[in-house]
């Protein structure tokens, strides 16, 4: 009886965060976001950060047609990826008392989810979307979008989270990190890449300063966001579903002593 | 101590998440105001700034649908698409295997 219960009321509050969640995601606002729009790249830094993003987006469509042949449920698990990067990353979030909005990044969850290589090719497709329909972003400046929000999100993400596994955290905390540390490399590298564009004759390390500190008050809060919400998402799949993480990230789960309750068996 | 790993890696995450609090509180009045005002997007007020200062403007996209309504219109669409395949592919592989397994179990 208890059970039952129990199960009723989980299924209703699921149904609630699902319906709120759909409400905040289907709030029609333009979104405000760190990619950076066409035009502001000059042409040779435009094709370097293409050349550096062409690297990992092919790399990643190969480990994409080996895995599904490979894995079968490999496809959902793409496709709850993708439309989390996608949704996540033109989602403005106003950040109180800094009185400004950005966006989280979601390649952090999607590394977690399908690994880094697979996540930057969903990171890319979801900024392709956004520079060609959505006002967002740039085609001529898609490869510094990539480096910055797919590559690096991705792959610090996804690094945090391994290496915080070897550190015996919770799945939270270790999702928790790579998300909060994800989001935070990719701004710093968005400023990297506008600083060594932009910084002319001045300090090209001072420029990267200004910017990341200008990016501070709004990003850090989102970066503790982005780390929360990788944590719940991570954490509810790992509860319900273990062997979906396992099957794409083995090397985290080697030194595991500590597991999330009820996901261990 | 039974699992100092465990511990540390959590201490870590605590002190970097206070720092960053921190930081938050006493950078946030160093926000740039944009042309857009309050609540206004760091590629604005960060970004298209430095740009501008350095003699770079931002282009009008290939396709500009920030005209009117239209763009309200295709985030609309693309967040209900994209919150459809998320939702529809997450009951797939959570909501039904893990039912599934609950009731075989």
């Amino acid at each position: 009886m208890l059970n039952k219960r129990d199960h009723w009321f989980r299924a209703h509050i699921l149904l609630a965060l699902v319906f709120v969640l759909g409400l905040l995601f289907l709030y029609p606002t333009p979104a405000y976001a760190m990619h950076i729009a066409e035009g502001i790249l000059p042409a040779s830094w435009c094709a370097i950060w293409y050349a550096i993003a062409a690297i990992f987006v092919v790399i990643g469509i190969r480990l994409i047609r080996r895995r599904t042949r490979e894995i079968r449920g490999l496809m959902p698990l793409l496709g709850i990826s993708g439309a989390l990067i996608f949704l996540i990353s033109v989602f403005p979030i106003p950040v109180p008392i800094s009185g400004s909005c950005s966006h989280p990044c979601g390649t952090p969850l999607g590394a977690i989810l399908v690994g880094p290589f697979i996540s930057t090719v969903l990171g890319a497709l979801a900024l392709l979307i956004q520079a060609l329909f959505l006002a967002h972003g740039g085609i001529s400046t898609w490869g510094a979008n990539i480096v910055s929000m797919a590559v690096v999100g991705s792959f610090v993400g996804f690094g945090a989270f391994i290496l915080f596994r070897r550190f015996n955290a919770s799945i939270f905390v270790a999702a928790f990190a790579a998300g909060l540390f994800g989001d935070w490399a990719t701004y710093a590298t968005t400023s990297f890449e506008l600083a060594s564009a932009l910084h002319g004759g001045g300090s090209l390390w001072g420029m990267f300063g200004a910017i990341a500190l200008a990016f501070a008050p709004t990003q850090l809060p989102l970066g503790i966001l982005e780390g929360l919400f990788t944590g719940g998402v991570v954490t509810l799949v790992y509860q319900r579903r273990p062997e979906l993480l396992s099957q794409i990230i083995p090397r985290a789960f080697k030194p595991v002593s500590s597991v999330v309750k009820g996901g261990g068996r | 101590m039974k699992n100092p790993g465990k511990i540390i890696a959590t201490g870590i995450v605590v002190v970097v998440v206070v720092l960053a609090v921190w930081g938050w509180l006493a950078l946030s009045q160093q926000v740039p105001e944009g042309a857009e005002g309050r609540w206004g997007g760091v590629d604005v007020t960060v970004i298209e700034k430095y740009a501008v200062d350095a003699g770079r403007e931002a282009r009008e996209p290939f396709i500009n649908t920030d005209q009117g309504d239209l763009l309200l219109f295709v985030f609309a669409l693309g967040g209900a698409v994209g919150g459809f395949v998320a939702g529809y592919y997450w009951r797939r592989l959570i909501a039904e295997k893990a039912g599934r397994r609950r009731a075989a179990g």
